[in-house]
C-alpha cells in the first residue's frame, strides 16, 4: 500500500472530468477505472469522490440521470456536459503546463 | 470500461417532478449504497465473509455521514435553483404562448384591453381628482398640519374671515402654530405703453411661504419689513406671467414694473403652479407683500399647527386669546374662531357633486369589468374544445390554468398601461374644464395608490373571468365537448346564462348613468336657455377707480367720470356705455326691513333684496325691458325714484300697480317712489332655491363714490376692449385704475361652469358606458348566432325565409335589451333622486330623459345585434350542415 498516492489538492476534479469524457459512468465505475488507469497507483478516497460528483453536477460540468446498471440495479451515471468538455480542456492545459514547468525546476542542474 | 456501456436508456427523472428534501436524501443513499454493495460483492468474490466484506466496503469508502451530508446539502440548492429555472422558463414560455393566442383573436384582444382601459383610465382620474380634492393634505411637508382659520356664526351656518385685530393678538399670544400667514387677492393694472394689462395679485403676508414650505424660484421671499407701511414696493413675479411677459428671463429680479402707476422692484420669481391650496380661487400671476397690520380687513387665515397639537385646541387656544384680548373681545360678538381643513372650503355642494362623480364612475368600472367578464367568458367556451384536447394530451390542470392566467395578466397589464394613459389624459382634461371653485385640481396628480386599485381590480376580472370556464373545462366532464360532434353542445350553457345576465346588468348600469347624464345635460340646457331678463352679449363691464387722495369732491369725481365715458363712447365699436353701482351678475344685496306705505309695518322682519344705482340709460343698455312706468329721470333729480322688478311688485302690490306706490328699506329714511317696473333679472343656479327677494334701482348718486362700474354695449365683438379702456383711463389719469374688465356674457356662462363640469364628465362616462354595452351585446348575439349557425341552416333548408331567421335572432336579442333597460330605468328612478341638488328646472324624474335614454338604449341594441343577425340570415345551409 505504501506505493499508492494521494491526490494533490483538486486534482481530482481534473481526473474525474477526464475519465467521464470517454463515457458516462456511475461513481463506482469512476472509482474503479481511474484505479485501473493509474496502474493502482492513485487512491481516490471514495468519501472525496462523491461530493466532488455532486459539487462538478452542480457547476454544470457533469449532469447525472438515473439508469440502470450491468446487474439491473437503478444507478446514478454522470456525464460530461458541453461546459465540463471547456473545462476539462483548460484544466488538462493548466495542468500540462504546470507539470512541464515543475520538470524543468527539477531537471536544473 | 464494461461498467457504463450498453446502458443507453436513460430517465430523466432527476429533473421533473421536483424532490423534496427526504428525496433527494434517498437518491444520495441509493447511490452510496450500490457503490459499497459493489464493494462488498468485490470483496465476497476475493473470498471475504458478507458482514468482513461489508465492512471493508465501509471502512474503504471514508466518513460515510460527512460525504452524505455534504451531498444532500449540495443537491438541496441545485434543486431549489432548477425549480425556480424551470418557473421562469415556464412563465415565458406561457406568456409567449398567450401572446400568440392574443394575436389570433386580436378583436376580442382589443376589446378587452379598450374596455379595461376605460375602465381604468375613468377611474383613476376621478379617484385621483376626488381624493386629491377632498382626502389628500396639502401635499408640501408637514401639510397634513395646515388648516384655514376662520370665524363662523353662532348658528354655524356662515363663516368669514378672522379681523385683523384677533390675527394680530393670535400672531401675538398662540403657541398652537408654527406659522399664522394671511393672504388675500387684489387687481392690479401692469402700465406698460405697448400692452396695458389687469393681474390678479395675491397679497400674501411673510409667513405663507415658509409655512407652506415654497422658496422663490430665483431671488428671496417676503420679509416683514416689505409689508411695512413706507417700505419700498416689492414683487414677486408669479411663473407663468415670468415665463410670458418677460420670456423667463432671470435678469428681470432687481428690475422695476409699474403696477397701477407705481414702480414695484421684482425681488423674485415664484417656482411654477405656486398658490395657497384650496384657499385661492384664482391664479395669481403677480404676488405681493401682505401687510400683518391689524387694520387689514378680508384677508384670509392660514395655519400650520405645531406636530401633535390638535385642531380643537388650537381653537380653545384661539377663543381664548380673543376672549382676553380686550380689542377681540369687543368685536368677536356671536362669532368664534374656527380651524378647519383647507378642503372644507369647497362646501357641501362641491363634495356632494364629487361624489356623485365617483359613484358614475365606479358604475363604468363595473361595466367595463362586466365587459370583460363577458368578453372572455365567451371566448373561454368557445376554447373548451382546446382546452381539454390540451388536458388530454397529458397538460396537467394547473399547467392549462396557468396558461389562461398568463392570457388574461397580458390583457390585464396591456389595459392597464393604456388606461393610465387615458387617465393621465384624463386628468389634464378635468383641470382644463374645472370650475373656479376647484382651482386647488391644478394640483392634482395621479395617485399610484388608486393606480394600483384599478390595476388589481382589472386584474381580478380578468382572471376570475378567464379562469372559471377553464377549470370547469378541465374538471370533470373532460371528454364530453369531445364526444360530441356538435358545437352547439349544452356544454356551455351555464356560461350562455351568465353571460346575458352580464348584458342584461351592463345595460341597466348604462341606463342609470344615461339618465344622469341626460338630466345634467338638460339641466345646461335649461340654465343656458332661461331668461336673464337682460341680453348679455357683446356687453363688457369695467371696474374703474378714482384715487381718493386725489378726487377729494363730487365735482371733481363727476369731471374724471364724465371725462372718461366721453372717451369710451369714442372708442370704435362702442354703442353705448354708462355708469351704474354694479351689473349683473354681480349686483349688490341689502338686507333691511322693507316698509311700504300705507300699509302696517313689515311683518317679515328683515328682507334680502339686490339692488343697484344705475342712470336712466342703464336699462336700454342692458335690453331690461321696462314693463311698466318709466324709467328713473335724470341723474341731477332731485326726486327719490326707485324702479323695482317684476316679482317684487307683484308680490308686494299684488292686483294693484306698483307705479306711485312708495316704500322706504329703513324704519326711519326718506320715502322713495316707485316710477316703473322692470323685467326681473335672474341667474339660473343649481342647489337651493332661487334668489327671490326682487331688485330695487336707485337712481345713481351724484358721483358719491370714487368707485364704479362701466357698462359698454359693443355693436360687434371688437377685440382689445379691455386694452382700451385702461389706456382711457391713463390718458384722463395715469392714477386712475380699471378693474375686472369682463365680458358679461362670460360672466354669466361662468356661473354655469359647475354644471359644465358635471355635464360633460357625466356624459363621458355614459357614453363609455354605453359604448361598452353595445360591445357586450354584440359579442353575447354573434356568440349565440356562431353557436347556432346549424340550427339557422336547417331552418334555411327546411323553407324558412331568411327575413325570418333575423327576426329569430334580434327577436332573442331584443328581451335582453328590455331587461335591461326597464331594469335600469327603475335602479335609475330610485337613484336620481341624489342628483335633485345639481338640476335646473328639471324633476330627477324627467319623463323626457327617461323615455329618450330608453329608446336610444333600444336603438343602440339593435344597431349591435343587427350586424350578427344579417349574418344568420346569410347562413348558407349546405356550408352549415356539412358540419365541422
Amino acid at each position: 500500500m505504501n506505493d499508492r498516492l494521494d491526490l494533490p489538492q483538486g486534482t481530482l476534479d481534473l481526473l474525474i472530468l477526464k475519465t467521464l469524457s470517454l463515457q458516462p459512468m456511475h461513481g463506482w465505475a469512476i472509482s474503479e477505472r481511474l484505479h485501473q488507469v493509474s496502474r493502482a497507483t492513485l487512491q481516490v478516497p471514495q468519501g472525496s469522490l462523491y461530493p466532488a460528483l455532486h459539487r462538478l453536477e452542480r457547476r454544470g460540468w457533469i449532469a447525472a440521470s438515473w439508469g440502470a446498471s450491468d446487474n439491473n440495479r437503478r444507478a446514478k451515471y454522470y456525464e460530461l456536459t458541453r461546459a465540463g468538455r471547456k473545462q476539462l480542456a483548460a484544466e488538462a492545459a493548466a495542468w500540462a503546463k504546470l507539470t512541464a514547468a515543475v520538470d524543468l525546476v527539477l531537471d536544473m542542474q | 470500461m464494461s461498467e457504463g456501456s450498453g446502458e443507453r436508456r436513460w430517465q430523466r427523472l432527476i429533473r421533473f417532478p421536483f424532490r423534496g428534501r427526504a428525496g433527494i436524501a434517498a437518491d444520495v443513499d441509493e447511490e452510496f449504497r450500490f457503490h459499497l454493495d459493489r464493494r462488498a460483492e468485490e470483496l465476497r468474490a476475493r473470498g471475504l465473509e458478507p458482514l468482513a466484506a461489508r465492512d471493508g466496503a465501509l471502512g474503504r469508502f471514508g466518513d460515510l455521514n460527512d460525504a452524505r451530508r455534504y451531498c444532500v446539502a449540495l443537491d438541496a440548492r441545485v434543486e431549489r435553483g432548477a425549480r425556480r429555472r424551470t418557473w421562469f422558463g415556464d412563465i415565458a414560455y406561457d406568456l409567449k404562448h398567450a401572446l400568440r393566442q392574443l394575436r389570433r383573436a386580436p378583436g376580442v384582444s382589443l376589446v378587452v384591453i379598450v374596455t379595461l382601459a376605460l375602465g381604468i383610465g375613468a377611474t383613476t382620474a376621478i379617484f385621483s381628482a376626488v381624493r386629491h380634492l377632498l382626502i389628500d393634505p396639502i401635499p408640501v411637508p408637514g401639510g397634513d398640519r395646515i388648516y384655514a382659520v376662520s370665524r363662523v356664526s353662532g348658528d354655524g351656518s356662515m363663516f368669514i374671515t378672522p379681523r385683523g385685530e384677533a390675527v394680530a393678538a393670535w400672531r401675538r399670544g398662540a403657541t398652537s402654530f408654527e406659522h399664522l400667514g394671511t393672504f388675500t387677492t387684489t387687481e392690479r393694472t401692469l402700465s406698460a405703453s405697448d400692452a396695458p394689462e389687469n393681474l390678479i395679485a395675491g397679497e400674501i403676508s411673510a409667513d405663507v411661504m415658509p409655512l407652506l414650505g415654497v422658496r422663490p424660484l430665483l431671488g428671496r421671499a417676503f420679509t416683514n419689513d416689505d409689508a411695512r407701511n413706507g417700505a419700498a414696493a416689492v414683487t414677486i413675479l408669479g411663473h407663468g406671467f415670468w415665463k410670458r411677459r418677460f420670456g423667463g428671463d432671470p435678469r428681470i429680479v432687481g428690475q422695476t414694473i409699474s403696477l397701477d402707476g407705481r414702480p414695484f422692484t421684482v425681488i423674485g420669481v415664484m417656482p411654477r403652479n405656486f398658490s395657497v391650496p384650496f384657499l385661492f380661487g384664482e391664479t395669481a400671476r403677480i404676488w405681493l407683500p401682505l401687510s400683518a397690520d391689524p387694520s387689514v380687513v378680508g384677508a384670509r387665515a392660514i395655519a400650520k399647527l405645531r406636530p401633535g397639537v390638535t385642531r380643537e385646541s388650537a381653537e380653545r387656544e384661539l377663543s381664548e386669546i380673543m376672549r382676553s384680548d380686550p380689542v377681540s373681545a369687543r368685536s368677536a360678538g356671536e362669532w368664534k374662531p374656527i380651524v378647519r381643513r383647507p378642503q372644507d372650503y369647497l362646501g357641501t355642494g362641491t363634495r356632494d357633486t364629487l361624489l356623485v362623480l365617483l359613484g358614475a364612475v365606479g358604475l363604468v368600472l363595473l361595466i367595463a369589468c362586466a365587459n370583460v367578464a363577458n368578453v372572455l367568458l365567451a371566448r373561454a367556451v368557445a376554447r373548451r374544445r382546446e382546452f381539454v384536447i390540451r388536458a388530454a394530451l397529458g397538460a396537467g390542470s394547473g399547467r392549462v390554468v396557468r396558461q389562461v392566467l398568463a392570457e388574461s395578466a397580458l390583457l390585464s397589464v396591456a389595459g392597464g398601461v393604456l388606461g393610465l394613459l387615458i387617465a393621465w389624459g384624463g386628468l389634464g382634461l378635468i383641470v382644463r374644464i374645472r370650475p373656479q371653485q376647484l382651482a386647488a385640481l391644478d394640483e392634482v396628480r395621479m395617485n399610484p395608490e388608486i393606480v394600483a386599485f384599478a390595476l388589481a381590480i382589472s386584474l381580478v376580472t380578468g382572471i376570475l373571468f378567464g379562469l372559471a370556464p377553464a377549470i370547469f373545462a378541465t374538471g370533470r366532464r373532460l371528454q364530453d365537448p369531445l364526444r360530441s360532434s356538435s358545437r352547439s353542445s349544452t356544454a356551455g350553457a351555464g356560461a350562455g346564462r351568465a353571460r346575458r345576465a352580464l348584458v342584461v346588468a351592463e345595460m341597466s348600469l348604462s341606463v342609470v348613468l344615461l339618465v344622469a347624464a341626460g338630466l345634467l345635460v338638460r339641466t345646461l340646457v335649461a340654465m343656458q336657455q332661461a331668461p336673464l331678463g337682460f341680453d348679455p352679449s357683446g356687453l363688457t363691464r369695467a371696474w374703474i377707480i378714482l384715487p381718493a387722495e386725489r378726487y377729494t369732491n363730487v365735482q371733481q369725481r363727476t369731471e374724471a367720470f364724465g371725462e372718461i365715458l366721453r372717451r369710451v363712447r369714442g372708442i370704435p365699436g362702442v354703442e353705448a356705455a354708462t355708469w351704474s353701482m354694479g351689473v349683473p351678475p354681480d349686483l349688490g344685496i341689502t338686507i333691511g326691513t322693507l316698509e311700504l306705505e300705507g300699509r302696517p309695518a313689515a311683518t317679515e322682519g328683515n328682507v334680502t333684496l339686490q339692488f343697484n344705482a344705475v342712470t336712466p340709460e342703464y336699462f336700454g343698455i342692458l335690453k331690461n325691458p321696462i314693463r311698466a312706468g318709466r324709467p328713473l329721470s335724470d341723474r341731477d333729480s332731485a326726486a327719490r325714484e326707485v324702479m323695482v322688478s317684476e316679482s317684487m311688485a307683484r308680490r308686494q302690490w299684488p292686483g294693484e300697480s306698483a307705479v306711485g306706490q312708495r316704500l322706504r328699506l329703513s324704519s326711519n329714511g326718506p320715502w322713495n317712489t316707485v316710477v316703473g317696473v322692470v323685467a326681473d333679472v335672474t341667474l339660473p343656479s343649481t342647489g337651493g332655491a332661487p334668489f327671490a327677494g326682487g331688485q330695487v334701482y336707485y337712481t345713481r348718486f351724484n358721483a358719491g363714490f370714487e368707485e364704479a362700474t362701466l357698462v359698454v354695449r359693443q355693436t360687434t365683438g371688437a377685440p382689445g376692449l379691455a386694452t382700451a379702456l385702461v389706456r382711457v383711463a391713463e390718458a384722463v389719469d395715469p392714477m386712475i385704475r380699471v378693474r375686472e374688465v369682463n365680458a358679461v356674457g362670460s360672466l354669466v356662462q361662468a356661473r354655469f361652469a359647475k354644471e359644465r363640469f358635471n355635464g360633460i364628465l357625466l356624459t363621458a362616462f355614459a357614453v363609455t358606458a354605453l359604448v361598452l354595452a353595445g360591445v357586450g351585446l354584440y359579442g353575447v348575439v354573434a356568440y349565440s348566432v356562431s353557436q347556432r349557425v346549424r340550427e339557422m341552416g336547417i331552418r334555411l333548408a327546411l323553407g324558412a325565409r331568411p327575413r325570418a331567421v333575423m327576426r329569430l335572432v334580434l327577436l332573442g336579442e331584443a328581451r335582453l335589451t328590455i331587461l335591461g333597460v326597464v331594469l335600469g330605468l327603475l335602479a335609475a328612478t330610485a337613484v336620481t333622486g341624489l342628483l335633485r341638488g345639481m338640476l335646473y328646472a328639471v324633476e330627477p324624474t324627467d319623463p323626457l330623459t327617461f323615455v329618450s335614454v330608453g329608446v336610444a338604449l333600444l336603438a343602440i341594441a339593435l344597431v349591435a345585434a343587427w350586424v350578427p343577425a344579417r349574418r344568420a340570415m346569410h347562413v348558407d345551409p349546405v356550408v352549415a350542415l356539412r358540419g365541422e
